[in-house]
């Protein structure tokens, strides 16, 4: 453990100084994020223009979700995450696989943990001032214990999100041609973007997959808004734990079939 | 007989990887049943939101579907990572054909083997969520109906060949590409449909090129629209392709000298 603490500052440091080369990236990333963050909360304003509440969500609770969102998902999952899973596709498709397995490392966290993309930090620290802002605009307070028991279930869903990933993903051994994977996950993340009985609206069994999607934020959100019980805490740790677990396997399963270069 | 052959060699290429269009077709679906499913809870509160019913506007979005799948292009993903960064424009100039063709001819089988897809998915939604299409088309107003798609498909494509040059000067579109994604996501009418913006985005969607590309056709397919209004999308749609058309040869002209093989 203290070995791979030792290793991700390493790799800390070293995208940071990778920020620096690659200016015009970070600056276009920079721009990027905060413009897709604008987008989540006019896209929701467009959606809510006409009613003041839906799916027994008011105005202000569906605003203070996207504000959660563009914390968690589109800002801490984005820069720790999300460029990684943009790696695994070409690492598996030109067959660089076969490089990582030899090295004394822990292969999912090879896959995982390599990029650090900093430019989100500023959609991060943006979104809490907006979420702060919408909170203290429908008089909800902000106690200790909502801030505390957000984090906490703000980091079990983040574990979720990510080992749903890590799940998907890991059809690319084989399917390797599917590159666009990722863009289909980028997409599925609007799930967590909206109240979780959209999922059950739907009225699609396969869409039951990406239950665990819509509590990412709904959860941590609900935190905020010191509506969450219990029984949504002990859902969200369970699926955290419990696909964080899976993913593993499954990640172990499948190499088995992983037929290196070209595969 | 020559363009029939090149259109069935690249629609086998897109045929044989045929998963990866699929898999963004299914994006469509997932995005159109995630707002159309927002909105069908907004009905729970009212039986109309101006001219739209829950039937009406679930047909909407399950023809968004197909809209997006075969008007909604992206030629400037190839062009910047193909064309540009690995130097493969060079020997695109040798080949007898503009530019311009070579990468209509690309494209075109993509989008309609996502658009064969996404109306074989829509038709299953439809069924399942028991949506009524329904078209009020006469022989006119289909004639009209498929001038508007046919101009709504060169306006985008046109469009994105002018994003994709605009690497030729800036060496990164990324920044472009995402401003781009937003407000064709917002003014296209994918959100929700245009005549239901609020305010100032109703008639900002009007003005901008983005509603002519998905809105417009899928109304003017509905039969939503009345042949005087049918022939005013069009004028507005001509001049767009007109703009659009101009800007592109100047900006192809300039932008080849800008042009230097190998890459940058």
């Amino acid at each position: 453990m203290k070995r791979y603490l030792r290793i991700y500052r390493c790799l800390l440091q070293l995208n940071y100084h990778r920020m620096f080369i690659h200016k015009t990236d970070t600056l276009s990333g920079v721009f990027g994020s905060i413009l897709w963050g604008f987008f989540s909360i006019i896209a929701m304003y467009i959606l809510t223009a006409r009613s003041s509440s839906v799916f027994g969500w008011s105005r202000t609770d569906l605003f203070v979700l996207v504000g959660v969102f563009n914390i968690l998902i589109g800002g801490i999952y984005r820069m720790f995450t999300s460029t990684n899973f943009d790696r695994f596709v070409y690492i598996i498709q030109r067959g660089e696989l076969d490089g990582l397995l030899l090295k004394p490392l822990n292969l999912q966290f090879a896959l995982s943990c390599w990029y650090i993309s900093y430019h989100y930090i500023l959609r991060v620290i943006l979104a809490v001032m907006y979420t702060v802002f919408v909170l203290g605009l429908s008089h909800v307070p902000i106690t200790f214990f909502s801030v505390l028991s957000f984090l906490f279930l703000g980091v079990f869903g983040l574990i979720t999100l990510y080992s749903f990933w890590f799940l998907i993903m890991t059809s690319l051994i084989w399917f390797p041609d599917l590159y666009n994977l990722t863009e289909l996950l980028y997409t599925t993340d609007n799930f967590s973007r909206y109240p979780p009985q959209i999922l059950w609206a739907i009225r699609l069994s396969v869409f039951i997959i990406f239950f665990p999607v819509t509590l990412t934020v709904s959860i941590p959100a609900k935190a905020l808004l010191h509506t969450a019980t219990t029984t949504d805490a002990v859902m969200l740790v369970a699926f955290g734990v419990g696909l964080l677990y899976c993913s593993g396997k499954f990640w172990q399963f499948a190499l088995r079939y992983y037929t290196s270069a070209n595969s | 007989m020559r363009y029939t052959k090149i259109f069935s060699l690249y629609f086998q290429s897109v045929f044989a990887h045929r998963g990866r269009p699929l898999v963004f077709v299914l994006m469509y679906v997932i995005n159109a049943l995630i707002y159309l499913t927002f909105i069908r809870g907004v009905f729970q509160q009212t039986h109309t939101i101006q001219t739209w019913t829950l039937s009406s506007v679930t047909s909407y979005y399950f023809l968004l579907i197909v809209a997006g799948g075969t008007l909604m292009m992206h030629p400037e993903v190839p062009i910047f990572r193909d064309d540009f960064e690995k130097g493969e424009l060079a020997g695109r100039l040798l080949k007898p054909f503009s530019y311009y063709w070579q990468r209509f001819n690309i494209e075109l089988p993509v989008r309609v083997f996502q658009g064969i897809s996404g109306a074989i998915i829509a038709y299953i939604l439809a069924i399942i969520f028991h949506a009524d299409f329904q078209f009020h088309l006469s022989l006119a107003t289909v004639c009209l109906a498929l001038i508007i798609i046919f101009l709504a498909y060169f306006i985008c494509f046109t469009f994105k060949m002018i994003l994709a040059l605009t690497a030729l000067w800036t060496t990164e579109i990324h920044g472009a590409q995402e401003l781009t994604d937003i407000l064709v996501t917002i003014f296209a009418g994918y959100i929700v449909p245009v005549n239901l913006l609020p305010g100032v985005l109703e008639k900002l969607a009007n003005i901008l090129p983005f509603s002519y590309i998905i809105y417009y056709p899928i109304i003017a397919i509905e039969g939503k629209l009345a042949v005087p209004s049918l022939f005013s999308v069009i004028t507005i749609q001509v001049m767009w392709l007109v703009v659009l058309g101009v800007l592109f040869r100047f900006l192809w002209k300039k932008g080849l000298m800008q042009y230097a093989d190998f890459g940058h």
